[in-house]
């Protein structure tokens, strides 16, 4: 029933065959996991967001907009199961993790901050910016399919995007700059 | 800027995910399937969908339930109502939409849609909490009664009524305030439930749902619909569910079959020559025999390893002579008769029954409750039974005593520092707070709530963790041995742990087994509102009062007398030899009144049946000189008082004083509980009863009902019959 589209599913679905239902999320199944696993990066996490999600999904499905992708409107719900999930966390983790970041501009860190620091950097986005870079930049999605998945306008997340592009360059320049800096300190001591 | 672009992609694209854990997915995928299904079958919550003449009926067959008072209990009443009601609708509409009055052309419909639930999030409220209204709400419905019977035509009416039921699941959430002696109140709420339950039932023959969890959840439904509506709806709903299986679709998800059970092979035969003694632990719970009732009740054999044919026997209360006072808490009972099923063999059979605490020496109680309100608990059968039972158990203590309340889902925390008892009402509204989701973390449930029992610790009370769950532990400590040993530390802090299972699908009983036997505590399964009855109000004293710990068995046989013996059950419960002498080594511990049976199938030497051969070179001469002649085998007890390190030991000669010569002599208890240890052990299949076969079993229970005054005997023969039609997984 998997190899189904997600429309055929649709009909069934409609026939009472809940089975149909279960097959339309088995199939989406590892794509609402990826995208979890992307927003919050830590397996335990994503799985949970995806059980509370899954159950959410199954409890609003006949507010769904057939008109729409199914995933586009998935993921919708799985960003906002894990906004409630994890809005304190966020909160501690987001603490750790500028002490993290600080430690890591006082070490000795090559010249351009490596891939791992750009989640530390992207930790402290704004939540709306962050979705937004999750969606176009993690799961491919177009500005407008990000658009209907986080409610607002297609221009709202093209600048959103920007935004958060500024916000993040601004910050590596800043490391950078620090990085620069200490360099230089260091190398007048040293004479 | 663009950089900063490839460089966010990039970084995506190195960040692989691990592959996601195939048995979580499956478990996710099961639970939504689950929830989408209640959701589509869900009464009053989803009302828009449906045709006006439709949701008039629905909400007239309440009202004239309300009207009608308590005398329209049976069902043909009932019907009679909905006939009534059908018929006043159908030419109330005629005459309606033929007589339009310009005062009253709002249409029903239209009405309904300003109906204030429209962009609410969908409520997760289970079904059954729609059935705990508050004293307002309930209040509402009664006051609307009064005008409508007059005028059932008018348009204006059920939408005046269909507000307060709408709202009701957010305004239960919002403010479960539940004094305890409301009852008026409670006799409404009964009321409401009974509408919602008959929306469902009307909804689930039109849908054609799958049967089997439709019908389940309408029965738990009808559990929460406090005493006695709840025995009429689940006679309702079960003669609803036959017809939707013939209507139901190709298997769904189905549930049943994933439940964990311990493996456990069948006790084999021992010859007396090599192997003279046999030793084991007490084991009172009964948790397999209510889980292998509802399996067979949904029309399935059990899975093997859910059968523990000692829990099964274990379940029946039999008439064993009692003790008189506490200081040696019971006697055994043994007798000797031909095996029922083999006319080679006898069974040996000990019983023994705790001594009852009289109920002015009962100890306080501390008493922390441990619930599990992850995602998975999310179904009729499981929180909402659960919180009813807790209700009931609740209003069983005593003021004095002590109640505590830890949850744990996605994470742990106290809902209620232990409370008096006294303060009822604070308990119930603590209760009725309670909703499922998110994840399990159980293992951080059980520490906190040990802590909870530990800070309010009775040197002199029984301090006892009580775990209301569906085993499923996901997050957290997850590892069997881990929870285990954490618990067993605990155990020498005197803190007992007992488990209550729920639901099944997901039900680990391996789990909850391993954390009853090792926490000095008992292990019962509730699938229904009348097993929650009887395992937290009819003994809950002897769910809560341990009158004696460690209690072990050891029986010696005469191998002048026995060739060969096989113990019944008890497989999980084996103890070696020595053990029996440690008193280092945990076993079984007995509540106040409780009673454990042990059988065993022995071959006298002067049979000529017997499974072993004999030795071609050692062969042993037969001792057993010393003995008494016809002395079968020596009984020894050996079990500890409350509080204490060193155990005590009963002795009993077992011999032809005890035998009965043919098996209609023997007492109907005994009787019974053979036919309850040939049905297990049948439904295990059956490896050491030969030919024996269901109606021969019924023919032996059905002789030995004897007075059998809370049915359990009479259910047990309808069991064996469903058996006999039931089918495999």
């Amino acid at each position: 029933m998997q190899n189904l589209s997600d429309h055929e599913l649709y009909q069934l679905i409609d026939q009472g065959r809940d089975e149909a239902f279960g097959a339309l999320l088995a199939k989406h199944y590892d794509t609402f996991y990826a995208f979890a696993f992307k927003y919050c990066r830590h397996q335990q996490d994503a799985e949970d967001i995806v059980q509370e999600a899954l159950l959410k999904i199954s409890r609003s499905f006949h507010q769904f907009d057939r008109q729409h992708l199914f995933t586009t409107w998935a993921y919708r719900v799985i960003i906002n199961t894990a906004k409630d999930l994890f809005k304190k966390e966020r909160q501690e983790r987001s603490k750790h993790q500028a002490y993290v970041t600080e430690a890591a501009i006082l070490g000795d860190a090559p010249d351009e901050p490596p891939t791992e620091k750009i989640w530390e950097l992207l930790d402290r986005l704004p939540k709306k910016l962050y979705d937004a870079v999750v969606l176009v930049y993690g799961q491919d999605l177009s500005h407008a399919e990000a658009a209907k998945a986080l409610g607002c306008a297609e221009t709202t997340v093209s600048w959103r995007l920007y935004e958060a592009r500024r916000k993040l360059s601004r910050q590596a320049g800043r490391i950078g700059l620090v990085i620069l800096l200490l360099l230089l300190g260091g190398w007048k001591w040293m004479r | 800027m663009d950089e900063m672009k490839k460089r966010l992609r990039k970084a995506f694209q190195n960040l692989t995910a691990p592959a996601p854990d195939r048995a979580r997915q499956e478990r996710n995928l099961r639970q939504a399937t689950e929830e989408f299904r209640r959701q589509r079958q869900a009464p009053e919550k989803n009302t828009q969908g449906f045709s006006t003449l439709r949701r008039l009926t629905v909400k007239l067959i309440g009202l004239l339930n309300l009207s009608g008072g308590k005398s329209m209990q049976t069902t043909g009443k009932l019907i009679g109502a909905f006939a009534v009601a059908m018929l006043t609708v159908v030419i109330g509409t005629t005459i309606y939409q033929n007589h339009q009055t310009p005062g009253l052309n709002i249409h029903p419909a239209t009405e309904y849609r300003a109906t204030p639930t429209a962009p609410t999030a969908p409520s997760t409220v289970p079904l059954a909490d729609q059935a705990q209204p508050t004293a307002p709400v309930a209040g509402k419905v009664k006051t609307a009664a009064g005008p409508t019977a007059a005028s059932t035509a008018s348009p204006a009416v059920p939408e005046s009524l269909s507000r307060p039921i709408v709202a009701e699941p957010q305004l239960a959430d919002k403010q479960p305030v539940l004094s305890a002696n409301n009852e008026p109140a409670r006799a409404d709420l009964a009321y409401s439930a009974r509408v919602a339950e008959l929306a469902a039932g009307e909804r689930e023959k039109k849908a054609m749902a799958p049967a089997p969890m439709a019908a389940m959840k309408s029965e738990a439904t009808g559990g929460a619909a406090v005493g006695k509506f709840a025995a009429s709806d689940a006679m309702l709903s079960r003669q609803a569910a036959p017809l939707m299986m013939a209507e139901a679709p190709a298997p769904t998800y189905q549930d049943v079959g994933r439940d964990t059970f311990e493996k456990f092979a069948t006790a084999t035969v021992h010859q007396v020559a090599s192997e003279p003694v046999s030793t084991f632990s007490a084991d009172v719970d009964t948790a397999s025999y209510a889980f292998v009732r509802r399996q067979l009740q949904s029309g399935l054999l059990p899975q093997k390893n859910a059968v523990r044919v000692e829990e099964m026997i274990n379940y029946f209360d039999y008439d064993y002579p009692t003790p008189t006072n506490a200081s040696q808490p019971f006697r055994p009972t043994v007798a000797v008769y031909p095996t029922p099923w083999n006319g080679n063999t006898k069974l040996l059979h000990i019983g023994i029954k705790g001594y009852a605490l009289p109920a002015t020496a009962k100890p306080v109680t501390n008493l922390v409750f441990l619930i599990d309100v992850s995602g998975s608990m999310n179904s009729p059968d499981k929180l909402p039974l659960a919180k009813n039972a807790l209700r009931m158990l609740v209003d069983t203590l005593s003021e004095r005593d002590t109640v505590g309340l830890v949850v744990y889902a996605g994470a742990a925390g106290v809902v209620l520092e232990p409370t008096l008892v006294k303060e009822k009402g604070k308990i119930l509204a603590a209760l009725d707070n309670l909703s499922a989701g998110g994840s399990t973390a159980g293992g951080e449930g059980v520490r906190l709530a040990y802590g909870l029992a530990e800070r309010n610790f009775h040197k002199n009370g029984v301090n006892r963790v009580m775990l209301f769950s569906d085993g499923d532990f996901n997050v957290g400590i997850t590892d069997r041995e881990e929870l285990k040993s954490f618990i067993e530390k605990k155990r020498e802090s005197g803190i007992c742990f007992s488990v209550f299972g729920f639901g099944q699908g997901n039900y680990n009983d391996a789990l909850m087994q391993t954390l009853a036997q090792n926490g000095n505590g008992s292990a019962a399964y509730i699938d229904t509102l009348n097993e929650a009855r009887k395992v937290l109000v009819d003994e809950a004293a002897s769910t809560l009062f341990t009158i004696a710990s460690d209690l072990k068995f050891q029986v010696e046989f005469n191998p002048a007398q026995v060739k060969e013996y096989r113990l019944i059950g008890y497989e999980t419960r084996a103890l070696n030899r020595a053990d029996f002498n440690n008193d280092r080594i945990d076993a079984g511990d007995i509540g106040s009144g409780h009673r454990v049976t042990a059988i065993y199938e022995i071959t006298p030497t002067a049979s000529s049946a017997g499974l072993i051969d004999e030795l071609r070179y050692g062969k042993d001469e037969p001792k057993g000189a010393s003995a008494a002649p016809g002395e079968y085998a020596f009984l020894k007890i050996r079990y500890k008082l409350p509080g204490e390190s060193q155990s005590r030991l009963i002795t009993q000669p077992i011999g032809a004083a005890q035998e009965y010569r043919n098996l209609a002599g023997v007492p109907a208890d005994l009787r019974f509980g053979a036919a309850v240890a040939a049905f297990g052990q049948v439904l295990r299949g059956g490896e050491y009863t030969g030919s024996f076969s269901y109606p021969q079993i019924i023919e032996l229970a059905n002789g030995a009902k004897g007075n059998d005054s809370f049915g359990y005997r009479g259910e047990f023969i309808n069991l064996v019959r469903l058996a006999m039609t039931a089918r495999g997984m």
